[in-house]
């Protein structure tokens, strides 16, 4: 393994490759990888280029691992996550921008404002392709604009366009605005609502209307800068290294994905075939907004997913306790029944206000929707599906089976840019503070948030969303609501880990969830890969040709601890790969693709499965040193007791259930080689994945 | 009697989706009844639930778990609600 160049002292300013904004890119690297990152520096307007070695390129792939490489090279520890002096960078993966199935998402990487840790997000999206096609493998944005700034980007051209127009827009508005001047189609666009402006430490970034990087502040980190929008679009393409393997390669993986299609689809696609036909059919279906209909033998994987998604989960889950309900002390199968109230806003019940199939982008699955409620209190156009986390967070955890409220919910969430997990468990304490008494109806500016209040729900929601009234109190999760309240019983009532709410999946249900929650470096997160892949739903490791002794140690029992460690060290592993090449964590559900020989078809390597995951340690190690170096220590992330069982639920399956997470995390630090009390990284360990002198002073 | 059944999830490679009434005979137990349902479901619930811990792990009554090995002692009664689930990935 190369050994990677220790941090520079240099500014990334000082980089000798600076280009005129306006000439045009300069020669790109072939085999893949663009080779190049876009810097800006928002207070001085102007940007310049920074390239990447190959080396670098494969050792951390693209995404998280790009990423977490540049911001450790060039963010001073210490820097306050709102201040100018703060990065952040949006990072294509290494099968970003050709059309690779599951390829349609795009990254995010910075220092959260509301954990104060390393931060994250894989959402769908097209910014980060387009950043490929622009020759950059990713955008980095440091400083801090003087008045609210749009960054457009096309090609090499970098322009910083006044956005005062757009501020105080919705991200809808805001969208819809610049897509006026900017060909949807062919821009990716990165907005922040009045949230993020108002910088909310809950605030989300949206991608292209319906996607976003929900969790951890993003939202008010833009906001913070006075970036109201960034859009990209480009014209080139980076090439592949071997075209036709890739293309037969996407071919192989679309295969059982394009079966799932009638005959007539099917022929359409034969008709219209292009270089991507199945892209270029998903895309046409998706803008045609037709439903997919799906013949008699396919996976019912494929199946089920295409027509409802993750939506399908949220009955057995609150029934089977995988969803926390009435912030996590209640029982769904006794406090939301399955058949009189989960039902009603799962699966089946939300399908009723489809519009049409919502594609990431390059997607043979097509698992997201957009729906519209046509009339009532509720009445929303052309919006996104609510999925899993927000139909449990505004549905199931508030007692409220009022489905068409979830949806506006969701729409408020999405419109005004703020994350829904954090938000719906933020009204769940409230509601639970509320019900006891110890937050009156006055404070909460005459809003009856009690449990199952549908119209309450909604209307805190928005007040969260704008800062109007008590909400501005609420704003920023629940752990700094707790802190504002001051009361033991507003502590007691905040669920969250280090600051920031876990999703809606119960550590009591699936253990390894836990211990994502609170080993890895962004608390709280269910999207950081967990053993729970193997732990429910008895998923193998979908790399065939990694070591026997891998793929068996990634196999582990429900509710023993035996092996446990090393499990959750393989799929943690395995996700941040996943999360480098640039592909969606949802790849797995069908038994998971070829990724290392997509990698090789793109780039020209000769990656192993092996040496696929060893890129993930070290994506997972060089996040983990993120925190380390901010001083951040292991014993700082702890589950709330509600998490673990200390508080135990009275009924329902997890009644009485209690997980020891303290020793799965102590579990999974020994397997990752990091010191238990410090979070170092062992010498040797670091020295076998070659970031020892990355990490100079944080090994040993 | 009539005992309700909610078997759901992806069970043996099929995804399962039953809701159902059914008519069975008194004191019937869970162990039985599941015999008397695996066919109107469409899967093999005995073979399911030997073969996935967590599937045998997610068998409710009422709304509260029953042990695997407690199937053949739990009699049930009319209008009981029973639920064998299959964990699905949210996101």
């Amino acid at each position: 393994m190369t050994t990677m160049p220790p941090p520079e002292a240099d500014p990334p300013g000082n980089h000798d490759n600076d280009r005129a904004p306006g000439t045009p890119p300069g020669e790109r690297a072939a085999g893949g990888v663009a080779g190049k990152l876009l810097w800006v520096d928002l207070s001085e307007k102007r940007s310049w280029e920074e390239v990447v070695s190959p080396e670098v390129s494969r050792a951390f792939l693209g995404g998280y691992g790009l990423g977490a490489w540049a911001l450790y090279r060039n963010l001073e520890p210490g820097t306050d996550p709102l201040s100018a002096d703060n990065i952040f960078g949006i990072v294509a993966g290494t099968l970003t921008g050709y059309g690779t199935p599951f390829s349609g998402r795009s990254q995010i990487v910075s220092r959260s404002p509301l954990t104060g840790t390393w931060a994250d997000s894989n959402s769908g999206g097209a910014i980060a392709g387009q950043l490929k096609r622009c020759g950059y493998d990713g955008l980095f944005v440091r400083g801090c604009a003087d008045s609210p700034t749009a960054l457009i980007i096309r090609d090499g051209k970098v322009s910083f366009e006044d956005a005062t127009d757009l501020w105080g827009l919705t991200t809808f508005e805001a969208t819809d605005r610049l897509a006026e001047r900017l060909d949807r189609e062919k821009t990716g666009f990165s907005v922040i609502g009045p949230a993020g402006e108002k910088q909310s430490l809950i605030a989300a970034v949206i991608n292209d209307r319906y996607h976003a990087w929900g969790r951890q502040g993003f939202g008010a980190i833009l906001g913070s800068k006075k970036l109201k929008a960034i859009a990209v679009q480009g014209s080139g393409q980076v090439p592949l290294a071997h075209p036709a393997a890739f293309k037969a390669l996407c071919e192989e993986i679309n295969l059982p994905y394009r079966e799932a299609h009638s005959l007539l689809v099917r022929f359409m696609a034969y008709v219209m075939k292009t270089n991507r036909f199945m892209g270029f059919v998903y895309r046409m279906i998706t803008k045609l907004g037709l439903k997919l209909p799906v013949g008699g033998n396919q996976a019912p994987m494929i199946r089920t997913w295409r027509k409802m998604g993750t939506t399908s989960a949220v009955s057995v889950s609150t029934e089977n306790g995988d969803a926390p309900v009435k912030n996590w002390t209640g029982a769904g199968s006794k406090d939301f029944p399955l058949s009189t109230k989960a039902y009603k806003v799962s699966d089946e019940a939300v399908q009723r206000y489809i519009d049409r199939s919502l594609s990431c982008g390059d997607c043979p699955l097509v698992c997201k929707g957009v729906v519209s409620v046509k009339d009532g209190a509720y009445k929303t156009d052309q919006v996104r599906r609510p999925d899993y986390e927000t139909l449990c967070g505004f549905g199931a955890n508030m007692l409220n089976d009022n489905l068409e409220s979830v949806v506006m919910c969701h729409h408020i969430c999405n419109n005004y840019g703020m994350d829904a997990v954090s938000a719906a468990a933020t009204l769940g304490m409230v509601a639970e503070l509320y019900e006891k008494g110890v937050l009156t109806i006055d404070e909460l500016d005459g809003v009856d948030l009690r449990w199952g209040n549908a119209e309450a729900i909604v209307e805190m929601t928005r007040k969260m969303a704008t800062r109007e009234g008590c909400g501005d109190l609420f704003a920023d999760g629940s752990a700094k609501a707790a802190e504002r309240l001051g009361t033991d019983g507003a502590r007691e009532a905040a669920v969250h880990v280090h600051g920031q709410e876990p999703a809606y999946h119960d550590p009591k249900f699936s253990m390894s969830m836990g211990t994502g929650y609170v080993a890895d470096p962004t608390p709280g997160r269910h999207t950081t890969g967990n053993a729970s892949w193997n732990e429910s739903f008895g998923m193998k490791l979908p790399l065939p040709d990694a070591k026997p002794a891998t793929v068996e140690a990634a196999s582990v029992g429900l509710r023993s601890y035996e092996g446990k460690g090393e499990a959750q060290r393989i799929w943690s592993n395995h996700h941040q790969a996943l999360n480098g090449s640039g592909l969606c964590m949802f790849s797995q559900l069908t038994g998971g693709l070829p990724y290392s020989r997509l990698i090789n078809a793109a780039t020209g390597w000769d990656m192993t499965d092996d040496e696929f995951l060893d890129a993930g340690e070290r994506i997972q190690n060089m996040r983990h040193a993120f925190n380390v170096r901010e001083g951040i220590k292991p014993a700082d992330f702890k589950a709330h007791p509600r998490m673990t069982g200390e508080v135990p639920l009275k009924h329902g399956p997890l009644a009485g259930v209690k997980v020891d997470q303290q020793k799965l995390k102590d579990m999974y630090f020994d397997a990752m080689d990091w010191d238990r009390e410090s979070g170092r990284v062992s010498a040797d360990r670091a020295k076998a994945l070659g970031i020892e002198e990355t990490l100079a002073d944080l090994v040993g | 009697m009539k005992v309700r059944f909610f078997i759901r999830g992806y069970m043996l490679d099929t995804f399962v989706s039953f809701d159902r009434k059914l008519r069975l005979p008194d004191g019937c137990s869970m162990a039985d009844a599941f015999v008397r349902v695996e066919k109107k479901a469409g899967v093999k619930l005995s073979r399911c639930l030997a073969e996935s811990e967590v599937v045998a792990e997610s068998i409710l009554l009422n709304g509260e778990r029953v042990p695997l090995p407690r199937l053949s002692e739990t009699t049930l009664s009319d209008g009981d609600e029973v639920s064998v689930l299959s964990p699905l990935a949210g996101g």
